[in-house]
């Protein structure tokens, strides 16, 4: 582990979001706290971050966290010592193993956790255990693409990398939000365009902002990806445009694949038809494909979150390999990855169908890594994938669970019923960095307390094979401990000392290159042997790296482009996919397909991107996005509240009616759980359904029927701590400024608001009653500071908590702020700044559309006067939005008359 | 041939009706004052101030005697009334001859109501109403007694309201409800007997201030002089400082049935308000501490205007809930 520095020196690290994997400078500020910058030397951002990575810096402190080792008595949690905990899982775990086999216990891990624990985990139940029920979050993010890379490749490999975005023609987004998901590359890739001129298409059902002025938008059919791109293949195929040598010399299953692909989609008429485009939107997209050499396909979960997530990669796949644009400069296919280190997991082979290091369960790969490790009962065979792992502990087949940085109670399909299953374990184990989530409110026997980010030391792998150093600038705090120390103890007691006997991440890390070298030879896509042997010292100072870095070679090469892949017969495969059709039947009762997501500003289940207020600023409600025509078909007004109901569960959301939204479908984010709202448990509503081949759900297309929901009363409240609000509530917890702001809908009797904020306040409160106007304002005070705010309102004019919020951000109040506190208008009368569009800078919608007023019409020049936009860029399409709908200033009368 | 104009009390009222008298029907009139309290009309609204020890206690006089004599009125202070007779238009007097009368003005104000709660009635529990019981204030304050005051928050110390002084008219049989009946001049059931002031009821309403009784000193006047006049009622307020918190109220405050009332109140600011609105009006107010708005407020209330479309800003003044028009 890396020691602290006590001149609190500058960091380089890794960001711990998205599969970008920008590098980070951190500096602590010797308060808990540290200063983030972008690193400029890092080959992912050269110094840009995003809004999420730039507010790291707010959520690195200790409250809310888990320090030390818990185990459940008698119902309750209580703090024990480590070697009490430890003993404790390791006896239950021998002893559910000793009755009923290997494949009775399982670990559930993430694509959050550094390489060399995963190594560890992996290492620990494959090959000491004896089981292959390790799977990982990471099923539900990109395993479609791992299984059609390895249907294609031979191998999970991405045959690409970031210079191919800086180098492309064409970039095609298919089911990907770059510019909210995967923003610093996303203005990467509007730099080639601004530079370069290279144009882009998105296919997306949704118009996001990725979409926002590219050229050319694909709003085609949710699931109709695979019909799109064989349309496309037969094009290619009929005009011309196929790198025949290419396809001959490296390939196998054209034939196959091209008639499967002339049944589903045999013209651009037929393509048109099966994914609703217009025709001429079709033959664009073809023409533009067809006639681009440098053409890079970036697609993401809306590819692989569905039933037939792999057979939509492959579909993706088929044409560059038909046209031979793969592994070369500015031409290739790319999966942007959605974690951390969801690339690292899949290498050290934490998925349930891998085995490690790239290999799979063939008996010569189990023989391989059985003798390399000297693994005494080596899993023979794949282990449950997550859906599937947790049906198992529903159905009581799975006993023992050990969960490590994530939350299933949440992201997982038909969340509650996994909550559910989770009660029914005989050991629930669960490592987390913090005290509270839905997970570890579902009852864990054991809770152990891991490092975070900024604690921890190890490395991690991006989307473009880079693996990178996440180092420490933070000490550990409590008793908090790497995860891999934490398996590495567990194996000593299970008796196999000398087989994690590490003294470090870097020890780890060794053996891992070493087994990816292992009788590789070339055989192998990833292999980091020229790394097997690196120092400690050597290892901390690890300057980012791209694999493959074999030994002898210049690390870091492109896959494929003359052959060499990694199946039996050494040639890249076309597979023929199946006719798309979506799992889930809609009809009366189910009208609609619910399409799941994420925002720009928050990561996950907000266990970290929640803690920042600056975060919590651009969207701080879960929300549900509608069609105007729908909306008014079932009810549905903006900013109203809606039931969402499908099979599987029920919320109630915010409705924003937006024709950015298809037609017959929803749009809902993910982030939110039962820690920080009341009725926004998204993942209950997700069925279940999955992926033949990669076993990852259909999260973005489930039925489901909406309908008003009303609430007579809304408000807000603002307090220094967490507090209980009054039960019956629509509620949602955002971090703010100073505290924490409630948003909240009710339909309760105002009545009860005086004695409530009683139990919470003290003796100093101002209070505006005007019970018969449907409102209640209250605020406490502890000398010249607020401490608790209350707002309740008529739902259709309960206020706006921005002035409130800013207030109640000071650290003192002026007797005319309190004066005018109540008001919730700011003291000098002026408009608010709205709720947060550019959450770098923190400008307000309001504030930017009156420098749009103002005569900013443009971005950059927004940009100028208020830095808007200006650090990660995500907020620019709003932006440009807001520029589309804010009035022009009046100019002289000629000039608006020949505009109107 | 002057005729003869008693009026019965010689508070602010009875001045005011004078002076207005003297303006619009000089010498029509043979004016007499007769008052129970033992010195010249004063400013009942500075008793506070003299409380405080602002003012001295004989510079709240309204008029100097001269002023009195110069217009012909024969003031009789220190005598008190006991009977109207009617039929032969004479008054009573404690003591004294009766007197005659052509036209009668009952200007008899108000007694203060003590609130109907046990120990009322106890010593130690004192109104505050007129000089007298400014002199026993401040003996107690002087012997550094605690002061507890009812009424208006925790400072309009008449707010707990008033009891007309209709003790006379309602022996002499004219038509008495909670104050002396009055029509729109200001006239009683009895024809040539008029009431003004604290002691009348018009449309239902009892007047505790001064103002409506100087607005209705001004129709009485006129149409004793034999002008057209009516009185359609006033909006009333209070504008004072009570040991330097200032305290206003207007209107309705107390808000009966069918209103509905808006209260902010921050203990520790010293503030509290109180808007009532009826019919979608503001019909009432009491601003005690921050009383920047109280003129804002007598408008809305005054000029009848629907506040729906302001109800929620309204509260916290013309600059939150006009800013256009506060600028």
């Amino acid at each position: 582990m890396t020691a602290i520095d006590p001149n609190l020196r500058t960091t380089k690290t890794t960001c711990p979001y998205c599969g970008v994997g920008c590098g980070v400078l951190a500096t602590p500020d010797g308060k808990g706290g540290a200063a983030i910058a972008g690193d400029t030397d890092h080959p992912a951002n050269f110094g840009r971050l995003c809004s999420k990575g730039s507010a790291l810096g707010e959520t690195v402190g200790l409250e809310g966290r888990l320090l030390y080792p818990m185990i459940r008595c008698k119902g309750l949690l209580e703090r024990v010592a480590w070697s009490d905990a430890l003993d404790h899982v390791a006896h239950r775990m021998q002893h559910i193993v000793a009755r009923d086999g290997a494949d009775a216990v399982a670990f559930y891990l993430s694509g959050q956790l550094l390489t060399e624990d995963y190594y560890v985990a992996n290492k620990l139940m494959k090959g000491f255990v004896g089981t292959a029920n390790v799977d990982t979050n990471s099923r539900l993010c990109m395993s479609s693409s791992v299984a059609g890379h390895r249907r294609a490749f031979g191998a999970d490999t991405v045959p690409g990398c970031y210079e191919d975005l800086d180098q492309a023609d064409l970039l095609v987004f298919v089911g990907s939000n770059a510019a909210w998901c995967h923003p610093v590359l996303f203005q990467r890739m509007l730099k080639n365009r601004g530079e370069r001129g290279a144009r882009m298409v998105v296919i997306d059902p949704r118009r996001t902002d990725t979409a926002g002025d590219v050229d050319l938008f694909l709003g085609l059919k949710p699931g109709t990806d695979t019909a799109l791109f064989s349309g496309l293949f037969v094009h290619l195929a009929d005009n011309g445009a196929l790198d025949r040598d290419y396809i001959a010399q490296n390939t196998s299953g054209y034939d196959d694949a091209l008639a499967r692909a002339r049944n589903i989609a045999g013209s651009v008429t037929a393509t048109a038809l099966a994914t609703g485009l217009s025709e001429q939107d079709v033959a664009s997209f073809f023409r533009m494909f067809r006639d681009t050499e440098k053409v890079v396909t970036l697609y993401s979960q809306g590819v692989n979150q569905s039933a037939q997530g792999t057979d939509k990669v492959n579909a993706i796949l088929n044409c560059h390999l038909a046209t031979g644009r793969i592994g070369k400069p500015g031409a290739a296919p790319f999966s942007l990855t959605g974690q951390p280190n969801a690339m690292g997991g899949r290498e050290v082979g934490g998925l349930a169908n891998m085995l490690a290091a790239h290999m799979g369960f063939t008996p010569p790969d189990i023989d391989r890594v059985r003798r390399f490790w000297k693994a005494p009962r080596i899993a023979t065979h794949e282990g449950l994938k997550a859906v599937q792992l947790f049906e198992a502990i529903n159905r009581g087949e799975i006993k023992a669970l050990w969960v490590m940085g994530t939350n299933p109670a949440v992201s997982l399909p038909d969340a509650d019923m996994v909550r559910d299953a989770l009660k029914k374990l005989e050991l629930f184990v669960v490592s987390e960095n913090v005290l509270s989530n839905d997970t570890v409110a579902a009852g864990p026997h054991v809770l152990l307390p891991a490092l975070a980010w900024g604690e921890k030391s190890g490395t991690v792998t991006n989307s473009e094979r880079r693996i990178s150093r996440q180092r420490a600038f933070l000490p550990a705090p409590g008793e908090a401990r790497p995860d891999w120390w934490i398996l590495s103890e567990i194996a000593k007691r299970f008796g196999f000392g000398d087989s994690f006997n590490y003294k470090s991440a870097a020890d780890i890390f060794r053996e891992h290159a070493a087994l990816s070298a292992f009788e590789n030879n070339g055989s192998r896509d990833f292999d980091i042997g020229a790394l097997s042997s690196v120092s400690d010292e050597a290892f901390d100072a690890l300057e980012p790296v791209q694999w493959p870095a074999r030994e002898g070679q210049t690390p870091g090469e492109r896959f494929f482009a003359s052959g060499g892949f990694f199946t039996n017969d050494g040639k890249g495969r076309f597979v023929a996919p199946e006719v798309p059709a979506l799992r889930g039947e809609t009809g009366p009762s189910r009208p609609l397909r619910l399409n799941t997501g994420r925002i720009r500003d928050q990561w996950h289940t907000m266990t970290r991107t929640g803690l920042s207020q600056r975060l919590g600023a651009h969207l701080p409600e879960p929300f549900v996005e509608i069609h105007p025509d729908d909306a008014s078909k079932y009810g549905i007004a903006h900013d109203s509240y809606a039931r969402i109901t499908t099979d599987h569960g029920k919320c109630i959301l915010k409705a924003v009616v937006s024709d950015r939204q298809q037609r017959g479908t929803l749009f809902v984010p993910i982030h939110w759980s039962a820690m920080n709202t009341s009725h926004g448990r998204v993942g209950a509503l997700v069925q279940s359904f999955t992926d033949p081949f990669s076993g990852q759900p259909e999260a973005k297309a489930t039925p489901s029927a909406i309908a008003p929901y009303e609430f007579v009363f809304r408000g807000f409240a603002l307090s220094r701590k967490q507090i209980d609000l009054p039960e019956n509530l629509l509620w949602t917890r955002v971090t703010v400024a100073g505290g924490f702001g409630y948003l909240f809908a009710d339909n309760g009797d105002l009545s009860r608001w005086p004695a409530w904020l009683e139990n919470v306040a003290g003796e100093d409160v101002a209070e505006y009653r005007d019970f018969g106007g449907g409102v209640y304002r209250a605020a406490s005070f502890a000398g010249d500071r607020i401490e608790t705010c209350l707002f309740v309102g008529p739902a259709h004019d309960a206020g706006d908590w921005e002035v409130v919020k800013s207030a109640f951000a000071a650290d003192q109040v002026t007797d005319e702020q309190r004066r005018m506190l109540l008001s919730g208008k700011s003291i000098e009368g002026a408009a608010s700044t709205g709720p947060i569009v550019c959450a770098c800078f923190g400008v307000g919608r309001g504030t930017i559309c009156d420098t749009i007023a103002g005569g900013a019409r443009t971005a950059a020049e927004i940009g100028a006067r208020l830095k808007a936009g200006t650090n990660c860029g995500s907020c620019i399409p709003e932006m440009k939005r807001l520029i589309a709908t804010t009035e022009a200033p009046v100019k002289p009368a000629k000039v608006v008359g020949a505009a109107g | 041939m002057s005729e003869p104009l008693v009026i019965v009390g010689n508070g602010m009222a009875a001045a005011r009706l004078v002076d207005e008298l003297a303006r619009t029907a000089l010498g029509r009139y043979a004016v007499a004052v007769i008052g129970e309290e033992p010195r010249l009309a004063y400013n009942r609204v500075l008793l506070s101030s003299v409380l405080a020890g602002e003012t001295g206690s004989h510079e709240i006089e309204l008029r100097p005697a001269e002023w009195w004599r110069h217009r012909g009125v024969t003031v009789r202070y220190g005598y008190r009334v006991t009977e109207i007779d009617t039929g032969r238009r004479e008054l009573k007097i404690a003591g004294e001859e009766s007197m005659e009368y052509s036209k009668l003005v009952l200007a008899t104000g108000s007694t203060p109501l003590r609130l109907n709660v046990p120990g009322a009635d106890l010593a130690g529990v004192h109104t505050f109403r007129d000089t007298r019981d400014v002199d026993l204030l401040l003996t107690l304050a002087a012997a550094k007694k605690r002061v507890v005051v009812v009424g208006g928050g925790d400072a309009v110390i008449f707010a707990a309201g008033i009891k007309p002084n209709v003790a006379l008219a309602k022996e002499a049989g004219i038509a008495v409800n909670r104050g002396v009946v009055v029509n729109d001049v200001m006239q009683t059931s009895s024809s040539d007997i008029f009431a003004l002031g604290e002691c009348a009821e018009h449309r239902g309403t009892c007047y505790g201030l001064v103002e409506p009784a100087y607005e209705q000193a001004r129709v009485l006047a006129r149409h004793l002089a034999g002008r057209p006049a009516a009185y359609q009622g006033s909006v009333v307020s209070t504008n004072l400082k009570v040991s330097g918190v200032s305290v206003f109220s207007a209107g309705d405050f107390m808000g009966g049935e069918g209103s509905e009332s808006l209260v902010l109140s921050d203990r520790s600011r010293g503030t509290y308000k109180k808007l009532v609105i009826a019919d979608g009006r503001l019909t009432g107010a009491v601003l005690i501490g921050d009383t920047v708005d109280a003129l804002w407020y007598l408008e809305l209330i005054r000029n009848r205007d629907k506040v729906a479309p302001m109800r929620t800003d309204m509260m916290f003044g013309r600059a939150v809930a006009q800013p256009s028009k506060a600028a």
